[in-house]
């Protein structure tokens, strides 16, 4: 064995993985040659430092978090999906998908509304360039299921326009039997939303969004649905708050075109829009830029919930701050503690409809929802004070059961961040309305007014 | 480390009939060595919390298709050296970086040191520290091929045929590669080795 060779099989030597022969060989040429001890004493001394560093031992939260994991691993997919629960989905799905729609087509894309809806009313009557929408309806889960039958329909010579009726009515008798079996429907029968009256800002603008929603499925918290905004939308209900000069009579014809779009949005129902007159174009273009303020204000209440749902106890802070940046108006930020959320929110929209106030009602995941509303200032503070749970307290505030007896008063500072364009008679207000447990029976929800 | 364990494989012919707690058992018994082993080939405590995790998910659920035909561990390092090699394709390699042990925060379990005692030589536990720490950087200099090797001959204890496994490589590869590394390790070491 040449010099080399032993050079390469040292450590081998070292860890003892060496055959007889190559052994006896490499011990021949250490003997021999004293530059080669050296090394293998260097290669020896190098391996004894590695091994006596000290081990790591696993933190001590591992094998909980793998036995959490594995837990999670074994659940068998989706095993709840069935029996009405599946209806349930099916009937959101659809409304989703319908909402969706609105909600991306977007005012500057009404020529592609257009394109999207008219080819479909005229593919119906058998003209192959227009051919695309029917991909359109492929390409949403359930809705496409939906729409390929639509597609099949259309192909047999079937009205479209019949099938998709056919299809919200079932969508909303699912959607109905969904919310009898939560047990909601205490909170379907609450009064709903007067239209808003408008709140004209300094500039001239409505600065109420028309955001009238219910929320009858997130008072009980855990079955908020928790990851998308747009999910929620499946539950609103979106009022059309005009200016107070507005007549009478096109109020009407924008309520009746609001109630087509917000009761049947789906790819039918934008078709029949596309085949109505300008009339009716009008409406949607309305509609679909309050959408756009809707989804504005959405998108502002997840960036909330995410907070929230990631460091309950900084959530109003960061989420008020952030906010504060992103909306150019005074903001008003107030937690409320209820026992009984059904309760509270049956309670709060009925404060707010009193008050013919335009608000948009959010579930915010971990048993908790946001009311926002904007308004002047001083309404604002009148508001508060009618509705402000007297069961706050600092603890509660980090996430602990608030006693009775304990300190009442609101411990989050009314939040205070002025924009610079923010006009000052109007705030912002957002109430976020939390469940909590183990208050004695004459508390909070006993006290409240 | 011994190639049959019998515990292991009582507990592992439990876990196969799909028995958690079993499983839970082997993850308590192996989970120091993992965690120890993942986290020299990652920088980042929690990349080696995650990673050390995700392998024995992984392990749980392929565990029906585990044979014996090598021990345990050296089937659930396997998977983990894996996982450790997807997250280094995603993140790059952890050669250059600060070692884990030496982050702010870091801790170790204390084995491997002396045990420090009222007569030890004033500045002894500095020294030690110190070359801990240079150790410990030069480990995590190394290529990662090289550190591979080096973690599991002389940090787990595998033997070559183990660690052939593992790489999925010809022990001939083993030995020629960990005679490099630590070739490479003792230049880096040179003057403590005078």
């Amino acid at each position: 064995m040449i010099k080399d060779e032993v050079g390469t099989q040292l450590s081998a030597y070292l860890d003892g993985e060496l055959g007889e022969a190559e052994r006896r060989a490499v011990e021949a040429a250490l003997s021999a040659d004293a530059a080669l001890r050296a090394e293998l004493d260097q290669l020896r001394r190098t391996a004894e430092l590695v091994r006596a560093l000290p081990r790591r031992a696993a933190p001590a939260g591992l094998a909980p978090r793998v036995r959490r994991a594995i837990a999670v691993a074994q659940r068998p997919s989706r095993p709840w999906l069935g029996g009405w629960r599946a209806a349930a989905l099916a009937a959101a799905a659809c409304l989703l998908f319908g909402i969706t729609l609105l909600l991306t087509h977007r005012p500057d894309r009404t020529r592609e509304v257009a394109r999207d809806v008219t080819p479909l009313r005229e593919h119906s009557k058998g003209e192959p360039e227009h051919a695309a929408p029917a991909e359109a309806l492929r390409a949403a889960g359930d809705v496409a299921a939906r729409g390929r039958s639509s597609t099949r329909a259309e192909a047999n010579g079937v009205d479209k326009l019949e099938a998709d009726k056919e299809l919200l009515a079932r969508a909303n008798d699912e959607a109905a039997a969904r919310r009898k079996a939560f047990g909601y429907g205490d909170l379907s029968e609450a009064p709903r939303p007067a239209l808003a009256e408008a709140k004209t800002g300094s500039d001239g603008r409505s600065v109420a969004p028309g955001l009238v929603k219910k929320a009858e499925a997130f008072a009980e918290g855990e079955r908020a649905p928790a990851d998308d905004g747009r999910k929620d939308l499946k539950v609103a209900e979106p009022a059309a708050p005009r200016p107070t000069a507005a007549p009478a009579a096109e109020v009407a014809k924008e309520e009746t075109a609001k109630q087509d779009l917000d009761g049947y949005a789906n790819a039918g129902e934008l078709r029949k829009a596309g085949k109505a007159s300008s009339e009716a174009a009008a409406a949607l273009a309305g509609e679909k830029r309050r959408a756009a303020d809707r989804q504005e204000l959405l998108d502002e209440i997840a960036r909330e919930r995410r907070f929230a749902q990631s460091a309950p106890h900084r959530a109003v802070g960061a989420a008020g701050g952030q906010a504060a940046n992103s909306a150019a108006e005074r903001r008003i930020e107030r937690r409320l503690a209820y026992t009984d959320l059904a309760r509270c929110l049956a309670e709060a929209q009925a404060t707010l409809d009193a008050a013919s106030l335009a608000y948009a009602v959010q579930p915010v995941g971990g048993g908790q929802f946001v009311i926002e509303t904007r308004l002047p200032e001083p309404e604002a503070r009148a508001l508060l004070a009618r509705l402000t749970e007297p069961a706050k307290d600092k603890g509660w505030e980090k996430g602990e059961q608030p006693q009775a007896g304990q300190p009442r008063e609101a411990q989050r500072p009314d939040a205070l961040v002025v924009a610079k364009d923010a006009p000052p008679p109007t705030v912002h207000l957002v109430l976020r309305f939390v469940r909590v447990e183990g208050v004695p029976a004459a508390g909070p929800a006993e006290q409240k007014r | 480390m011994a190639r049959v364990d019998e515990a292991d494989e009582l507990l592992v012919a439990e876990a196969q009939r799909g028995d958690v707690a079993a499983f839970g058992q082997l993850v308590e018994r192996y989970q120091d060595a993992l965690f120890n082993g993942v986290s020299r080939m990652v920088s980042q405590r929690e990349d080696a919390e995650d990673l050390a995790q995700e392998a024995f998910v992984k392990a749980f659920r392929g565990i029906g298709a585990f044979e014996g035909r090598s021990s345990f561990y050296t089937w659930l390092y396997s998977i983990a050296f894996n996982v450790v090699v997807s997250h280094r394709r995603k993140v790059g390699s952890a050669r250059h970086l600060r070692p884990l042990s030496l982050h702010e925060g870091s801790e170790d379990d204390g084995r491997g040191h002396q045990v420090e005692d009222n007569a030890e030589r004033p500045g002894a536990a500095i020294e030690r520290r110190e070359l801990r720490e240079r150790l410990e950087l030069a480990i995590a200099d190394l290529a990662d091929d090289y550190r591979e090797v080096i973690v599991m001959r002389d940090i787990e204890g595998f033997g070559y045929q183990a660690i052939a496994e593992v790489l999925g490589c010809p022990e001939g590869t083993v030995k020629s590669r960990l005679h490099r590394a630590r070739q490479a390790l003792r230049e880096q070491l040179k003057d403590l080795l005078v």
